[in-house]
């Protein structure tokens, strides 16, 4: 029982990574950019709600609300400083500056916060300890619960955004081909300012959940980044429902890590990851996305 | 009256100067067909006049103002649209998505999905699919159909018939004719000088970068044009 | 009419060459003229220079951005420990811990080297720390406490501190030697096709695969010796320290502010890192503000470095590195 019980917790840890994972992936797809600040940022929402929730006593789902479109707007002006010139530096140049962005976010975090570990739980009341009995040996945490559902919506939402509505097209096709796009009318360097603030809004609300079912400081983001990333790997870089698959991997494959010895926690998440590339490249990738698409 | 003109304009590839001040212009309601070896310079100055290369010199004029420094998407905005060179077509998505994203534009245009799919019947069964799969001849059909949503009032191929079978090609031009014949502003890059000739209004044909041969195609051989099209000496244009 | 001439060597390249020798000399002389403080402070410099030489071999040279390569920094050390504490003598065991890592990098390299671009840099990191977390499992190690190079304290301070300096500068010198003479043979202009569009040099012949393992392999050696030799100079062996990824944005900020894909870039930003933590490194937080700032600003508005772009502006070559022609005289009256 208290097997399954990891399994279970594996589970919505890995709802958690799906959260954090979908920004990662979703600004990959549309700009072909791996943002390794994207740790770092969603520490800065945590920080930015907790901020709101201690200095000024805002519930901290108030503290989301008002967080999303902050986040949204950093994430525009992260687009307009740095995203849109690395872009024109070559391959490399995205990934040196957000690299350095990370860096400087980190340390100014700690420069303002401390070295303190910081969480929204004591805010959020009952929710962090609440849960539903579902037998005599398991029971569900109403937070892991309301993690689950905010990952289902969010990827579904993502997933209707990009598939039905005229937005969706706009963006998928700027992904596709940012040059030829201008052609028809499409303002290319528009389209990815709002993608990287969608992703930003994504990156609160992950943020969100960090602070509510764990611990953070400022220097949390290098280890989110590698979560993500674990997680859009395993799951597969195109997929949006392959992002939850893979949390949902990452999540259970660490807990049950965590089940032989608590050392093994982190060991057996990066394990797993690291058995998907040898597996990857072993296939080689057209057999890989083939199996792939079967299973998925 | 002259929807577009072109003044002195130059532009480069590079180091290399791929236009070198070329002036014309282009009435409403003509068809002008650009001619000229591989390398004259036809595609870059169609690049050029859409917005997607920056011109180093010179002035584009588009229904009296200034477009030079306006970005590709702003003219397109304005009513120029190019079918590029190779399609571009958005392969991942389908016809019909390729089509829905460049329309919609409002301010009630002729072009409809249905004006489209009447116009051109080859994809009226592959709405649906997936761009990337589509024939030679049916990603060029798509590719003009995709510029006609965004209600152009200037029209730009740049060759059409590249990489298509002569079947092909004589499909994506009868969808053209009522096109052409219909009222449009078209600028079209064309290799085959005897269907250019045919087609069109007028000819200009390219070389090195500089308009060698100029005038109405009805009054042109293709002689005349040949000898300027290769350089040679009494093309006076 | 005389031929166009493809030369390697100018004139201002051998002054700049005899200009190093003279240097060198120097330095080798090193704890016999300067004072402890000194000698020690130029060990480090030594070993920031042989790091941001492998980065820059790394990113600069075959386009590969690795934000892991403290993981062979940290191994590099480890592998010290464990030699020493078996019995090896302490300063072969140097040497012999990061020649294990280098071979350690070879079938890491056939899986990472698949990796793209942004996979391949955070893919590395994910290395450093399962490598992070696998040392501390070992009671040797005993986790975040760490242990020490026991062995060194058998040697008295001065003789430590000189022989530390002498193997540094050694494997700096040895290092960058390697470079030298990989970057002028094949290799480089090899990297240099890679570098500039992959598929293209793939298809003209050039073993893009094999290429970036040599270059993969010399990096983690590269680092791994970096990391033994600050274990010698530091003698203490915590794992946070030594697998931390702020050893990357070291050598991001070396290699970028110094200039990215040049020879000599490497070495002035370690030199330019060297000064800023001597005159800076005081000031915590900030300092590393800083350092991640330069290197946001360098990226994105001069990504070739300080030497990178003096180069093209002066038209600077001072190693010889890479060919140009010469072109025979004009005759006069000639066609």
């Amino acid at each position: 029982m208290i097997l399954l019980n990891q399994i279970l917790q594996g589970v919505f840890l890995g709802a958690y990574y799906a959260l954090i994972a979908c920004g990662l992936s979703f600004l990959f797809g549309v700009m072909r950019i791996v943002n390794l600040a994207h740790g770092s940022l969603a520490v800065l929402a945590a920080f930015l709600m907790f901020g709101l929730s201690d200095r000024l006593g805002l519930s901290p789902w108030l503290a989301l609300l008002a967080a999303v479109p902050v986040m949204a707007l950093v994430g525009w002006l992260l687009q307009l400083l740095v995203l849109e010139r690395s872009l024109r530096g070559g391959a490399l140049v995205p990934l040196l500056s957000t690299f350095g962005l990370a860096i400087v976010l980190d340390n100014l975090l700690f420069e303002g916060f401390g070295a303190d570990t910081r969480s929204l739980s004591p805010y959020i009341g009952d929710l962090s300890f609440a849960s539903w009995a579902l037998t005599n040996d398991i029971s569900v945490g109403q937070l892991d619960v309301l993690g689950l559902a905010a990952a289902v919506v969010l990827l579904g939402g993502l997933q209707m955004l990009l598939a039905r509505t005229r937005l969706g097209r706009v963006i998928r096709a700027t992904a596709e081909d940012p040059e030829i796009v201008g052609l028809i009318g499409i303002d290319a360097r528009a389209v990815y300012a709002l993608a990287t603030a969608i992703a930003m809004a994504l990156v609160a609300i992950a943020g969100a959940f960090l602070a509510m079912r764990a611990t953070f400081t400022p220097y949390s983001g290098g280890a989110q980044l590698i979560f993500a990333f674990e997680t859009v790997v395993i799951g597969g870089f195109g997929s949006l429902w392959g992002t939850l698959a893979g949390g949902i991997v990452l999540g259970v494959a660490q807990n049950l890590g965590a089940y032989v010895s608590p050392n093994m926690f982190l060991i057996s998440g990066h394990v797993v990851f690291l058995a998907v590339l040898v597996a990857r490249v072993w296939l080689g990738e057209v057999s890989w996305r083939r199996l792939r698409a079967r299973v998925a | 009256m002259a929807i577009l003109s072109v003044e002195s304009l130059d532009a480069r590839h590079g180091l290399l100067q791929a236009v070198r001040g070329v002036s014309l212009s282009v009435a409403e309601r003509e068809t002008l067909a650009l001619v000229g070896a591989n390398g004259a310079g036809k595609t870059t100055l169609l690049r050029t006049i859409a917005g997607a290369h920056r011109a180093s010199g010179g002035r584009i004029v588009f229904d009296g103002a200034d477009i030079t420094a306006l970005p590709a998407h702003r003219r397109a905005r304005r009513g120029i649209a190019l079918v590029p060179e190779g399609r571009r077509l958005f392969a991942g998505m389908t016809v019909e998505e390729n089509l829905l994203v460049a329309g919609g534009r409002g301010a009630g245009g002729e072009w409809t999905l249905d004006r489209i799919v009447e116009t051109f019947p080859q994809l009226k069964a592959k709405l649906k699919a997936r761009a990337g799969d589509l024939s030679g001849g049916q990603q060029q059909a798509a590719a003009i159909a995709r510029a006609l949503m965004t209600n152009p009032r200037l029209l730009l191929l740049d060759e059409v018939s590249l990489g298509l079978s002569p079947v092909a090609v004589d499909g994506v031009y009868a969808s053209l004719r009522g096109l052409l014949g219909g009222g449009a502003t078209v600028v079209l890059v064309e290799q085959d000088l005897a269907r250019a000739l045919r087609i069109a209004d007028r000819v200009v044909c390219l070389l090195e970068g500089r308009i060698a041969y100029e005038g109405a195609a009805r009054g042109t051989t293709r002689e005349q044009v040949m000898r300027a099209y290769f350089g040679l000496r009494g093309a006076a244009g | 009419m005389s031929v166009p001439a493809v030369q390697r060597w100018t004139a201002q390249s051998v002054a700049f060459a005899a200009a190093c020798g003279a240097g060198l000399a120097i330095l080798a002389a090193g704890p016999a003229i300067f004072a402890p403080g000194t000698t020690d402070r130029l060990t480090s410099l030594f070993v920031y220079v042989a790091l941001a030489a492998m980065w820059n071999a790394l990113a600069g040279y075959s386009g590969l951005v690795s934000v892991g390569q403290q993981a062979f920094f940290g191994l590099g050390a480890y592998a010290a420990i464990r030699l020493s504490h078996a019995g090896m003598p302490v300063y072969p065991s140097l040497i012999a811990g990061a020649a294990l890592v280098g071979l350690l990098a070879l079938p890491l390299g056939e899986v990472m080297l698949r990796l793209r671009g942004g996979e391949f840099a955070i893919g590395m990191w994910v290395l450093a720390e399962l490598a992070h977390l696998l040392v501390n499992l070992d009671t040797l190690v005993n986790g975040e406490t760490g242990t020490s190079l026991i062995a060194i304290d058998a040697v008295s301070a001065a003789s430590r501190r000189a022989d530390t300096y002498w193997s540094a500068f050694g494997a700096m010198v040895t290092l960058l030697l390697i470079v030298f003479v990989l970057l002028r043979g094949g290799l480089g202009a090899s990297l240099q096709a890679i570098r500039d569009d992959e598929q293209a040099a793939a298809s003209v012949g050039v073993r893009v695969l094999a290429a970036k393992r040599v270059v993969f392999v010399l990096a983690a050696f590269g680092c791994a010796l970096a990391g033994s030799l600050w274990l010698a100079s530091a003698i203490t062996f915590q794992p946070r320290a030594y697998f931390s990824v702020q050893w990357t944005a070291y050598m991001i900020f070396m290699t970028l502010v110094g200039g990215l894909g040049t020879f000599e870039g490497p070495v002035l930003g370690a030199v330019l890192f060297f000064a800023v933590e001597t005159l800076f490194g005081a000031a915590g937080v900030w300092y590393l503000v800083g350092l991640g700032g330069a290197a946001l600003l360098f990226a994105l508005f001069l990504p070739r470095g300080i030497w990178g772009a003096a180069e093209r502006r002066l038209s600077l070559r001072l190693l010889p590195v890479g060919y140009h022609v010469v072109l025979p005289e004009k005759v006069a009256g000639a066609d």
